[in-house]
């Protein structure tokens, strides 16, 4: 076979491959599971007051909420894109054999198994001891590990300890060890024994 | 100052961690600590609270010593001191000053092993490591008074 019809075959070979690759979608070629973003919401709820148990059927954490709204890719099948936007949640977070932790915010996203919520926009949290005295934390952002009891945050965080105020950029804190750790340029101001 | 403990503590640090079950918050990093007049430089502090009031401060220096100034009055100069851990009990306005402890009061100076310091009656006590007799480095104590002031307190 001459040489020239080698070398057309060769050309016309590499063009129907070029064009295989600029047609075909990049999950082809990723190997990465396409997930459809979920565009319209599957439910809303209202006023909703939901709550969550454990395993041993212990109360675990309960949403409120003025608004949910619920979006989900595929109807009937839970997906990683799947989330609720939620309008002025309140959280209460039960820790055994302690107090509540309680905290709300103007916005906030569940993921699709609401083990993970984040809210956002004047997050406030409040827990008060067994003296009546309380403590506190403001930020921006909190995200909130629902099966764990601990959030955390990178954002600045004011923190309340009975009376001792410290601020600081970026926070995680258990909730049921009760341990924060302050990560960031961090300010405290604390009263003294008379 | 004598006002100096009726007044908040103020500190700062690149990171805290607060344990409320103990009542204790570590702070870590260039942590300096203000009271007043009084100040505290130090790598680690840990702040004790006790009914949730702070009652004592145990400061720590890693890369050098930590250290401790207060004005005892309008009038007197700097009381400086140095150690390994400076301890500060809040209440009873006593700090115990533990290895390597140094004290500059008044233009003296004292170093020992350990040097505890009344902030309120400005009085220091110094104590060496080891038993009597022993000539360890550290086991006595070194106190210098300057003859300015020796020559003031003869007349």
């Amino acid at each position: 076979m001459p040489k020239h019809w080698i070398s057309l075959l060769l050309l016309i070979a590499l063009t129907v491959l070029f064009l295989v690759f600029w047609e075909s979608p990049p999950a082809l070629l990723t190997g990465a599971k396409e997930t459809s973003k979920p565009e319209f919401p599957a439910a809303y709820m209202i006023n909703s007051h939901s709550q969550h148990f454990d395993k041993t059927g212990h109360l675990d954490y309960e949403i409120k909420a003025a608004k949910v709204v619920h979006y989900q890719a595929t109807p009937g099948r839970q997906q990683d894109s799947d989330h609720a936007d939620i309008t002025s949640p309140e959280i209460t977070l039960h820790t055994q054999g302690r107090k509540p932790w309680h905290l709300r915010a103007k916005t906030g996203r569940s993921n699709s198994d609401g083990s993970q919520i984040i809210l956002t926009d004047d997050v406030q949290g409040w827990q008060e001891d067994d003296d009546g005295q309380r403590n506190e934390l403001n930020t921006d952002e909190l995200v909130i590990h629902t099966k764990r009891n601990y959030v955390e945050t990178d954002k600045a965080v004011i923190i309340n300890n009975s009376g001792h105020v410290i601020k600081a950029i970026g926070l995680e804190a258990d909730l049921n060890k009760e341990t924060l750790r302050l990560k960031q340029r961090v300010r405290g101001v604390h009263e003294f024994e008379q | 100052l004598p006002e100096d403990a009726r007044q908040p503590i103020y500190v700062d640090a690149d990171q805290a961690e607060v344990d409320k079950n103990k009542g204790i918050t570590i702070y870590e990093g260039n942590v300096i600590i203000n009271q007043g007049s009084m100040k505290i430089l130090a790598d680690k502090v840990t702040i004790f609270n006790q009914a949730k009031k702070v009652s004592r401060i145990v400061a720590k220096g890693k890369k050098g010593q930590a250290q401790y100034q207060q004005q005892p009055d309008a009038e007197k100069d700097l009381v400086i001191a140095k150690a390994d851990t400076i301890e500060y009990l809040v209440g009873k306005e006593t700090l115990h000053l533990l290895d390597n402890a140094y004290l500059l009061q008044d233009g003296a100076t004292m170093k020992g092993h350990r040097i505890d310091y009344d902030v309120r009656a400005s009085m220091a006590t110094a104590t060496g490591q080891g038993n009597k007799g022993d000539n360890k480095p550290n086991s006595r104590i070194q106190v210098v008074i300057p003859a300015k002031q020796l020559n003031r307190e003869k007349q």
